[in-house]
């Protein structure tokens, strides 16, 4: 069918030209319109990239939950972690109810928040305040029960610390706001709360185990002879990491911010002490070294000496002639003193000094105590310090010192962080070659500190020591009982001691050096009213060893001969 | 011609649109997911640590002592318990360790006849776990009624010999 060719003429023809001019018209603009939609849609779908609020959320999550970086013993046992608890707080300008009425429901579901202590918070002219932090979630749920706008709880970080006591003195503690105040925490802060290093954790070189084992010796120790505080360290003489530090009385980091008194402070890191006989250890060392005497050498030590004035006695006398294994095991101050009298005052300063017993330790906790040195060197300050008197350093010094008396003569810094993290997944906090410094400086030649480990090796078998022996391991340690000076007036207290005891095992190859020592323990029946290290320190430290010993696979040895026992002139009989 | 060409084109712009905006908003949906999925790894991860905080509580080595001694009847090892090796666990003298060649397992080999004297002296130094008071006496309660028992049979048999 052909379409039909319609013409219309004459004035009809010029209306109909006008009605299809503005129809192409606003076909026109449609079309436009609709192109602007096209392409509009297409620049929308192609080029437009998504906004990026919700990834801000997420990091922003990410480092709420991560505010601090984990810390963790040698094997990977969290000793510090950071985890979220809700906090309540009051915004007044919110609140439906009336103030007395919900300081009464607060204060019943709160036990340590009174009426009144609710009611001042609530009435507060701030527009913001903390009612309480870290709620439990029963707590959560009755506050939302009020379902009062006004009461806000936001989620806050909070440390936790799960061993609560065992571990306080070396982590130390955060404050409400994560600001550390003393330990490790305060010593690593910057790398703890590093946000890209947030997901490792700082592996310290703590062995919780042997914490427990110290800890729990020391307190029944220190309640057995009612001292007034114990400390304890236990040291790898190989590389100088501590496997347990442990100082009495302790606090809950988890409750308090840090040590609340005196007595509570560091007294491994922080305490400095008189230490006694154990720097017989030092004095005989630097002798042998020196080669001022030979290991069968000897001295007088039939009576009291008198040094400027002061008379010098023996607390075990033997009253007679004594070789060097013998003045080290009976722990002859006589013999001791008129040793060093020979070694001479520059050469006794400078083996000290070596030791590093003029400074500061290098362990990582901040507020270290410096060592009370004697203000000048005279013949009396030579005498008291080779006992271990006149000088007073942490026991920090003295069991660094006494390791590298054993470990073949290398002085190893103490430290607070494991040194091999390679077994541990995620542990790169700190990395290892910011911890290893330079080689261990060499102190005493390895010949000296073989002999050194015979007679700390005789000192449990036959001297002050017997008391901590263990069957089946090779022991060697030296105890000390040092007078305390009085607090306000010049001079000593008899009555006050430090005993202490300083042991290495297995003394035939040294792994672990155990110190523990009481202040000012009383005497009691089943010591006969003895105070001295040897009753007291040593059989704790046996026990220690006893169970520390079999926890880290020392192998027990058969081994009954020892050199330098036939320079001993023993009284009865050995088992 | 045109007419077919530019509706091939119109037709073109139309699906071109419609499958980049499908791609847009199925790209938007996975993102949707991925946020819900680190929303929920974040949540894990929280969880992860509560609960390895609370293992760490919960294995406090006073506590694992604790149980330990109400629950366990064992005892911490002792020194004398540790053995270096295989010949370490024998009073023999001449022992002779071999190495087996599929193993390297060490064999003891015995030179001389057991000894009966010696293999005595060998039972009595075998350490008997110290077992607590409280754990003895359900033991011993357990024991009672079959003593009893075997009284009453041997009683019965005594009876029954007289009786024959």
């Amino acid at each position: 069918m052909k379409p039909i060719d319609l013409r219309v003429e004459g004035t009809r023809q010029g209306a109909i030209e006008v009605a299809r001019n503005r129809l192409i018209f606003v076909m026109a603009l449609f079309a436009m319109g609709f192109l602007t939609l096209v392409v509009k849609l297409i620049s929308v779908g192609v080029f437009q990239a998504h906004s990026s609020t919700y990834y801000q959320t997420v990091s922003a999550n990410t480092s709420l939950l991560m505010a601090r970086a984990d810390i963790v013993d040698r094997n990977g046992v969290i000793l510090a972690t950071n985890l979220k608890t809700p906090s309540l707080a009051v915004v007044p300008g919110k609140l439906k109810t009336s103030p007395e009425e919900l300081a009464e429901k607060i204060a019943s579901i709160f036990p340590s928040l009174s009426y009144d202590q609710s009611l001042e918070i609530l009435s507060t002219k701030r527009s913001h305040k903390w009612i309480k932090r870290t709620l439990t979630p029963r707590q959560v749920f009755e506050i939302k029960k009020i379902g009062d706008p006004g009461l806000v709880t936001s989620d806050a970080e909070k440390r936790i610390y799960p061993h609560g006591r065992l571990v306080s003195h070396v982590l130390g503690s955060v404050d409400d706001d994560n600001k550390p105040s003393s330990g490790v925490e305060a010593f690593f802060n910057d790398q703890l709360i590093d946000p890209l290093k947030s997901e490792n954790s700082l592996v310290l070189s703590i062995d919780i185990r042997m914490q427990h084992i110290l800890n729990q010796e020391l307190a029944a120790y220190k309640e057995k002879f009612y001292a007034l505080g114990a400390a304890g360290i236990i040291l790898d003489v190989t590389n100088g990491e501590v496997l347990a530090l442990s100082s009495l009385p302790d606090f809950d980091p988890n409750d308090t911010d840090g040590p609340q008194n005196l007595d509570e402070m560091n007294k491994v890191l922080q305490g400095v002490y008189e230490l006694g006989s154990g720097f017989k250890t030092f004095t005989i060392a630097s002798a042998l070294d020196n080669k001022v005497v030979d290991i069968s050498d000897g001295y007088d030590a039939t009576k009291p000496v008198k040094v400027a004035g002061f008379t010098i006695r023996d607390d075990h006398p033997k009253a007679r002639w004594l070789n060097v294994p013998e003045i080290f095991v009976y722990s002859s101050n006589i013999g001791t003193l008129k040793m060093a009298q020979d070694i001479g005052v520059e050469r006794q300063k400078a083996f000290f000094e070596k030791l590093g017993l003029f400074k500061k330790t290098d362990i990582e906790v901040y507020g270290k105590s410096a060592p009370l040195l004697p203000k000048q060197w005279g013949p009396t300050e030579l005498a008291t310090t080779a006992y271990g008197h006149g000088i007073a350093v942490t026991p920090l010094h003295l069991a660094s010192g006494v390791a590298a008396m054993v470990n073949g003569g290398r002085l190893n810094p103490a430290t607070l962080l494991r040194k091999d993290t390679s077994h541990i997944e995620s542990a790169t906090l700190i990395s290892s070659n910011e911890v290893t410094s330079n080689v261990a400086p060499q102190v005493i030649s390895p010949d000296t500190s073989e002999i050194m480990r015979n007679l700390l090796h005789l000192v449990v078998e036959f001297g002050t020591g017997k008391n901590a022996k263990v069957d089946g391991y090779l022991i060697g340690g030296k105890t000390g009982t040092a007078i305390k000076p009085y607090k306000n007036k010049r001079g000593y207290n008899d009555k006050a001691v430090i005993s202490s005891f300083i042991s290495v095992f297995p003394i035939d190859k040294p792994k672990y050096l155990v110190f523990a020592m009481l202040d000012e323990p009383q005497g009691i029946k089943e010591t006969f009213n003895l105070i001295s290290g040897g009753m007291t320190a040593a059989p704790m430290v046996g026990n220690i060893i006893r169970r520390v010993g079999p926890l880290v696979g020392i192998v027990p040895t058969k081994q009954k001969e020892f050199d330098y026992e036939d320079l001993m002139l023993v009284s009865g009989t050995r088992k | 011609m045109i007419k077919i060409f530019a509706a091939f084109a119109i037709l073109t712009v139309m699906i071109s649109t419609v499958s980049v905006y499908k791609l847009k908003q199925a790209t938007y949906d996975l993102e949707e997911t991925k946020r819900a999925i680190s929303a929920q790894i974040l949540k894990d991860r929280e969880a992860i640590k509560v609960l390895k905080a609370e293992m760490a509580y919960l294995s406090r080595p006073e506590r694992l002592e604790r149980l330990s001694r109400r629950h366990l009847v064992l005892d911490a090892p002792e020194t004398g318990q540790l053995a270096v090796n295989l010949a370490g666990l024998t009073v023999r003298d001449n022992v002779q360790m071999i190495n087996m060649p599929v193993d390297n397992f060490q064999l003891l080999l015995p030179r001389q006849k057991p000894n009966p004297m010696k293999a005595r002296r060998v039972s009595e130094t075998i350490t008997v776990a110290r077992v607590r008071a409280d754990h003895i006496e359900p033991a011993i309660k357990a024991d009672k009624p079959s003593k009893i028992v075997e009284q009453h049979s041997l009683f019965d048999r005594i009876l029954a010999k007289i009786g024959n």
